[in-house]
């Protein structure tokens, strides 16, 4: 799975000055689905500290989900109406999302920018 | 010499439902008035671009208002309103309009107004045909349920997260600084005073009962809607402007639902030539 460059999108994310703002206090995880795969972006402090696998019983404060074709479509550079943006994606049923509403809602300007960054460094922009 | 905008800011007071509101409007230009309502939990500064834009106030008397509870127009001094839930309603949105526009003694006024404003202009165009000019929806629609959410309202929640999930509203081709700018809006607003506007666009508002009954010959009704508009796509404005015989229709490339403030230059170009031909009668 090479959606993006992990590292790269780490440090981004942790240098980012609209992140570091928004994400303040943040504490918790979130999965990203990718059709069967997964990965976990742990946060500490409004940071993220950490990429990895999840197990297969881990649990997340939020869960994210999407076909393959859709995260491709997100990440494009430039993406097309309604992949442009995580919230516009999910209204329009491109992804699925679960888990605390209060920390979605909250840290979505945290999440937005962090996508965005996810963006930056993608890697499957054939 | 200071450097100044041309728009000039006034207050007038308006009496709906035996409530005296004090309301701010902003004012440039000379001719036909071209009245403009912005969208929800936002203020008139939405319309600033149109306001200072001599192609348009050349030949538009160009009207920005913040409705009560919105921007400079304060809540009403003689009514409780903290001991009641704000929301929206249509009574109250249509009678703030017309009675504005006849308080200001506008002649058959031009309205435009986007989002909650577009679904308005819809209820002008099919409940006062004869007091507009001509109507211009922006980001309107037949209906838009779904939105008269809990997490724009909730105690656990700051205004930071409307300015964000506004963001994605915007295309992501438009200008960075007018994105931030129209955003920022959103974290200006009352906490009560979005949601409370979605109480009329997303539960109040549904043309479907009389749509079929606008008569554009009456009022002509012109609709623009940005692609990237995720709450009121291109094809729920196509739906729309399907049931309304003579409505026009064009689907504004490289924007999203705020069209006006998000990349105001490009929607320019889709405005002007409907406010040229409505100026030409």
């Amino acid at each position: 799975m090479a959606y993006f460059n992990q590292q790269a999108f780490m440090d981004a994310v942790n240098r980012d000055g609209e992140f570091l703002i928004s994400a303040r206090f943040l504490d918790g995880s979130m999965k990203l689905h990718f059709d069967e795969d997964a990965l976990m972006l742990h946060f500490r402090e409004g940071r993220l500290t950490r990429i990895d696998r999840p197990s297969m019983f881990e649990t997340a404060t939020v869960v994210i989900k999407g076909p393959a074709a859709s995260w491709r479509e997100f990440l494009q550079p430039v993406p097309r109406p309604f992949f442009h943006d995580m919230f516009a994606a999910i209204v329009r049923r491109a992804f699925e999302w679960s888990g605390d509403a209060e920390t979605f809602f909250a840290y979505y300007g945290a999440f937005r920018r962090m996508f965005q960054l996810m963006r930056e460094h993608a890697t499957n922009q054939e | 010499m200071a450097r100044h905008d041309a728009a000039v800011g006034r207050y007038v007071y308006l009496t709906i439902n035996d409530v005296e509101y004090r309301v701010y409007y902003e004012s440039n230009g000379t001719g036909i008035p071209l009245i403009c309502q912005h969208t929800a939990g936002a203020h008139g500064f939405q319309w600033r671009h149109l306001l200072e834009d001599p192609d348009v106030t050349r030949d538009y008397r160009v009207i920005a208002w913040d409705l009560p509870f919105h921007g400079k127009s304060l809540p009403p001094i003689g009514d409780a309103h903290w001991t009641k839930p704000y929301n929206l309603t249509r009574d109250f949105f249509l009678k703030f309009i017309t009675g504005f526009a006849k308080a200001l003694e506008l002649d058959k006024p031009v309205f435009i107004g986007c989002s909650m404003g577009g679904q308005v202009a819809v209820d002008l165009a099919a409940h006062h045909p004869d007091e507009f000019r001509a109507v211009i929806g922006v980001e309107a629609s037949l209906n838009s349920p779904g939105y008269y959410l809990d997490q724009f309202y909730h105690p656990r929640i700051s205004n930071e997260a409307k300015p964000a999930t506004m963001y994605g509203l915007c295309a992501p081709t438009s200008p960075e600084p007018n994105i931030r700018e129209t955003i920022f809006g959103y974290s200006q607003g009352a906490p009560m005073v979005f949601k409370g506007d979605l109480y009329y666009y997303s539960v109040e508002y549904d043309a479907t009962p009389y749509v079929d009954s606008i008569d554009t010959t009456r009022c002509p009704l012109y609709l623009l809607t940005g692609e990237y508009d995720f709450a009121t796509g291109p094809e729920d404005t196509r739906r729309l402007a399907e049931r309304i015989k003579g409505s026009k229709f064009i689907e504004m490339k490289d924007n999203g639902h705020f069209p006006m403030s998000e990349n105001p230059r490009k929607f320019r170009e889709y405005l002007l030539p409907i406010l040229q031909e409505i100026a030409a009668g």
